[in-house]
């Protein structure tokens, strides 16, 4: 049967490309595994002779599969996005996430807004880097192209949406609505038969719509960094198992090390954007809520930083290569892992944000979790023994014993973490051995969640920030003392500024005890250090030189971000208390202490901290059920006068309530952000307030208590225009006409008016907002009218808010920026040496001459 | 032993000491019955908001003050006291947390989670709704 309107060539574009991927990506592997099994490229017993030729016939065949394979990604991404822009309503995809109202920048984030897309973007940087990496690194492509490709395989079943034992493998982003289970309750769609209608489609007016809060900015730029930190997590993952693979231990770490600095740059740069996001547009007031979802991109990063240092001392020292290989692996494992807890719904009790378990089965994300968990730790502890270390015991002043602990500290940092946020899946654990009987309970975390993880990971910016700030100063191998001593200048810079910030910065947070306050004086004054330390490194270990610095650069940022992190939460104050004693009206079981709400009635200047707000009017988005409500503040002394829009969704597509998004105004030294929090029910309203009736002639004069209104005329017509009533021949229109004069001497002109279609009264009221009155047209007999009249506080308007002051919140984000720009300029640096030993090392073999130059770059 | 070894040993007692403190706070998920057996204490309910009794709440007059009912997992239903604003859609919610105390006759709630029905799958149901039914296609009324 053909339905009328339909575009079903992409949706059979794509389905060929999603299939091309997945059969392509399986080659890739193969042929990939092939070259590198069949070759010299292994390491085997009593094979010295060792080269790094992968097999070139099977690996040439790999290369065919995997370019096949990215085509076939990019075009599955391309034909999604032009149903998406296109407003193909057809695909349930378009209807479920996006609506013909949306601007175009947030098409993007209704391409990522479902899990088939989310899933599509990740494939496609995977694809992306994949190519990258068969252009740049010729030698290790084979091994580390085998576990990309495999992992395209998996993403590929993610998307595939075909039956598969009963069930059904994956879920295709190219159904069709008709073929979904949506339109079932919907007889409209059916014809008498119960056959879908030839003509449904012209019923399906608009789509679903982009979820309110992902229509921000952010959501459009976050999730592509985010997930290219994801997908380039997985090469120093697969370095890390190819070299435990090939036996090639050491081999791999050469040129894994920018590739793993890209990555903790791109992952770090993305968690920060999604915390942004969080900032602007969601209500929890803050940057950061330990949320699960948060805390599952956090981990992997956690990692990576941690392989990394350990990874750049191997580099130096010979240390360290096992725990770097756990690191990276362990890195890419947790990204796995943080897919299964934010996809599989598993965790839907505990988080504000995670997805549930449509289409896309747990079951089959825990399948590909442990695909990838159960090879890789099983080749890491079976070739353990044969990774090389050094037996000697590093000195303890040393720069690689110290990085080495700061690298632990991270790793037990992110075991505790994902600890933490695993409870939901103890529990599910646990579960599944519980009776009937029920023996075990479900755990629940505690009454403070953060404070349960902020207690333990202020010692761990503690230690991280005292370590950050020395190692840069100490030698590897061994430090002597005159170089030492270098450190003394930034030791007494920092605790003259860190004593500054604590005698003047009045950080007096006592709400979790002394000790507490104690440890964020510590960290503070840790974080200073580091940040001077590292910043006047650059100086004096670096003379200056950007370019070598990135380490030192990266520290400076990531100092500034716990500086920022420290201030801005310990410092935070709400300044919307409600102590005004206007609207301190507790009710039963209400607890003495003042809210943190606020209400501020329309017009009334009302008291909030240091600032008098006024809520001065509101207006409305011209496409969206969007409203902007302006609050103006000013500062007693009138030195600061702004204006901040908080807006919010109202009764957003025909359901109660509303979703609001802050807005914040910035200044150097804090952020004012607020965001509403309640508005009058405009139904309860009028339900409850009552009309009282009087009886009128034209001329006829009727007083309320703040005036009089005066009846001028009555007209009774056949058609009048009103927006979306069509007029019948039988129909027809009253209007009357009152003139309002108020005791203000305001004088106003009211029209309520009364319908008459098909026999049916409509009564149209018209209201005055400034007299709170109503008026409304009962009944007409003649030229005698019966008058419905309404003076209520209902009509009055006011809005409930939160406000906060957030303190040096632009030392995080600046903080951010710097670190992400150390990171990457370190990836620079170490991409030029790494060429740089290239060239040394051909020089060498062209003329035999011992050249320096290798190992003055390594130095470096 | 190494110095290696006695950091990492000090490290992981540090863990295993921040990580009992965690373990000690874990509560339990109750139900609003064993929640009162528990008295005073601090504990999770899972619970379902009650759609029959509207929310009190009126932002004029207390906007720290709102006034629900919710149904837990033994179909027990309790009045629910949140010292805060009315949550954004309650209305909507598929399921809270209801993070609190049992007190006499009614629930003083600290935080409240809700599993958020914005969120794909419920979504869904929500927008099914929002499809055209045979008589909303030219309905007017004041």
């Amino acid at each position: 049967m053909n339905y009328i309107g339909e575009h079903l060539l992409p949706g059979k574009l794509g389905h060929f490309f999603l299939l091309l991927s997945l059969i392509s990506s399986l080659g890739a592997t193969i042929c990939y595994f092939l070259s590198v099994q069949r070759s010299s490229f292994m390491v085997r017993g009593g094979n010295t002779q060792a080269t790094y030729d992968a097999n070139p016939y099977w690996k040439k065949l790999g290369r065919i599969f995997f370019i096949t394979q990215a085509v076939s990604v990019f075009a599955v991404f391309s034909i999604l996005f032009f149903i998406i822009y296109n407003h193909y309503f057809e695909y349930k995809y378009v209807w479920q996430h996006s609506s013909l109202s949306l601007e175009t920048k947030y098409l993007l984030s209704c391409f990522w807004e479902g899990q088939e897309g989310s899933f599509l973007l990740w494939s496609i940087w995977h694809c992306v880097v994949g190519l990258f990496f068969i252009g740049r690194e010729k030698k290790w492509e084979g091994p580390v192209m085998t576990v990309v490709s495999f992992a395209q395989l998996l993403l590929a079943t993610m998307i595939l949406g075909i039956p598969f034992f009963g069930g059904h493998l994956g879920s295709n982003p190219f159904m069709l609505l008709r073929n979904s289970e949506v339109l079932n309750n919907a007889p409209v769609f059916f014809d008498m038969a119960g056959n879908m209608r030839q003509d449904y489609l012209s019923l399906i007016k608009d789509g679903n719509d982009l979820n309110p809060l992902l229509q921000n900015y952010w959501m459009v730029i976050h999730p592509p960094v985010l997930f290219l930190g994801f997908a380039s997590a997985i090469i120093p993952f697969a370095f890390a198992v190819g070299g435990l693979w090939t036996k090639r231990f050491t081999d791999w770490t050469k040129p894994a090390l920018p590739w793993a600095l890209f990555s903790a740059a791109l992952l770090g740069l993305g968690i920060m954007m999604g915390a942004a996001w969080a900032y602007e547009s969601l209500n929890f007031g803050g940057y950061w809520a330990w949320d699960p979802v948060e805390n599952a991109s956090l981990v992997p990063w956690l990692l990576l930083v941690a392989g990394l240092h350990t990874l750049v001392i191997f580099r130096h020292t010979g240390n360290a290569l096992r725990a770097t290989s756990l690191f990276f692996i362990l890195g890419f494992l947790l990204v796995l892992y943080s897919t299964y807890l934010t996809r599989s719904g598993d965790l839907q009790d505990t988080s504000v944000h995670a997805f549930t378990g449509e289409g896309i089965t747990p079951t089959h994300l825990r399948i590909f979790l442990f695909l990838f968990v159960i090879p890789s730790l099983v080749l890491f502890f079976i070739r353990y023994k044969h990774v090389p270390h050094i037996v000697k015991e590093e000195e303890a002043s040393s720069r690689e014993f110290w990085m080495f602990i700061g690298s632990l500290v991270l790793f037990l940092s992110a075991l505790m973490i994902i600890g933490m946020t695993s409870v939901p899946v103890f529990n599910k654990i646990i579960a599944l051995f519980n009776g009937e009987e029920k023996t075990f309970k479900t755990f629940a975390v505690g009454e403070d969640a953060a404070f349960a993880y902020n207690r333990i990971q202020i010692f761990v910016a503690i230690i991280i920030g005292f370590i950050s700030g020395t190692g840069m100063y100490l030698k590897y191998k061994a430090t002597g003392k005159g170089y030492m001593k270098k450190i003394l200048i930034p030791v007494f810079i920092a605790l003259a500024a860190g004593g500054l910030i604590l005698a003047f910065g009045n950080i007096n947070y006592t709400e979790h005890g002394y000790g507490y306050l104690g440890a964020i004086w510590l960290a503070i004054f840790a974080a200073v250090f580091s940040l001077v330390a590292n910043g006047s490194y650059i100086f004096s270990g670096m003379k200056g030189q950007l370019k070598r610095s990135g380490g030192s650069i990266a520290h400076v940022g990531f100092a500034m971000m716990l500086l920022g992190i420290l201030l801005s939460s310990s410092k935070k104050e709400i300044i919307s208390l409600n102590t005004t004693g206007i609207f301190l009206d507790f009710g039963e079981g209400s607890k003495e202490n003042p809210g943190e709400n606020l209400t501020l009635v329309k017009g009334v200047r009302t008291k909030m901290g240091a600032y008098y707000v006024t809520y001065e009017k509101d207006s409305v988005h011209p496409q969206k059920q969007l409203w902007y409500y302006h609050l103006q503040f000013e500062k007693a002394d009138g030195s600061e006068r702004f204006l901040l829009t908080p807006n919010a969704f109202v009764n957003y597509k025909g359901q109660q309530g509303l979703m609001a998004n802050p807005d914040s105004k910035h200044f150097l030294s804090h952020d004012i952000f607020t965001y509403i929090t309640s508005l009058p029910d405009p139904e309860k309203n009028r339900d409850t307030a009552s009309f009282r009736s009087e009886k009128l002639s034209v001329g006829d004069t009727i007083f309320y208590s703040k005036g009089f209104a005066v009846l001028e005329n009555l007209n009774s017509m056949k058609e009048i225009s009103v927006p979306g009533v069509s007029f019948g021949p039988e129909d027809s229109a009253t209007v009357a006409y009152f003139k309002i004069y108020s005791k203000t001497s305001s004088i106003y002109t009211v029209q309520p008016t009364l319908l008459n279609i098909k026999n049916e009264i409509y009564a149209k009221a018209d209201t005055i907002m400034q007299e709170n009155l109503v008026l409304q047209l009962q009944g007409v007999n003649g030229s005698e009218l019966t008058l419905g009249i309404k003076e209520s506080d209902d009509v009055m308007q006011y809005v409930t808010l939160k406000a906060y002051k957030f303190p040096f919140i632009n030392l995080l984000w600046l903080g951010t920026i710097i670190m992400v720009i150390g990171i990457l300029i370190s990836m620079a640096w170490r991409i030029q040496t790494n060429k740089l030993k290239k060239v040394s090392i051909s020089n060498q073999k062209r003329s035999g001459q011992k050249a320096g130059r290798e190992e003055q770059a390594v130095k470096l | 032993m190494k110095k290696m070894h006695i950091a990492l040993l000090l490290l992981v007692i540090g863990g295993i000491v921040g990580m009992s403190f965690f373990i000690k706070d874990l509560t339990t998920q109750e139900t609003f019955a064993t929640a009162a057996e528990r008295d005073g204490k601090f504990v999770v309910v899972k619970v379902k908001f009650d759609k029959e009794t509207p929310v009190a709440y009126d932002g004029l007059n207390n906007p720290n003050y709102t006034v629900f009912y919710a149904v837990d997992q033994d179909g027990k239903r309790s009045k629910v006291v949140y010292n805060n604003s009315k949550p954004q859609d309650i209305e909507r919610s598929e399921g809270l947390d209801l993070n609190g105390y049992m007190r006499d006759g009614y629930f003083e709630c600290t935080k409240l989670q809700m599993k958020c029905p914005s969120k794909y799958k419920d979504d869904l149901n929500a927008a099914q709704k929002n499809l055209p039914t045979g008589d909303s296609s030219n309905t007017y009324k004041y």
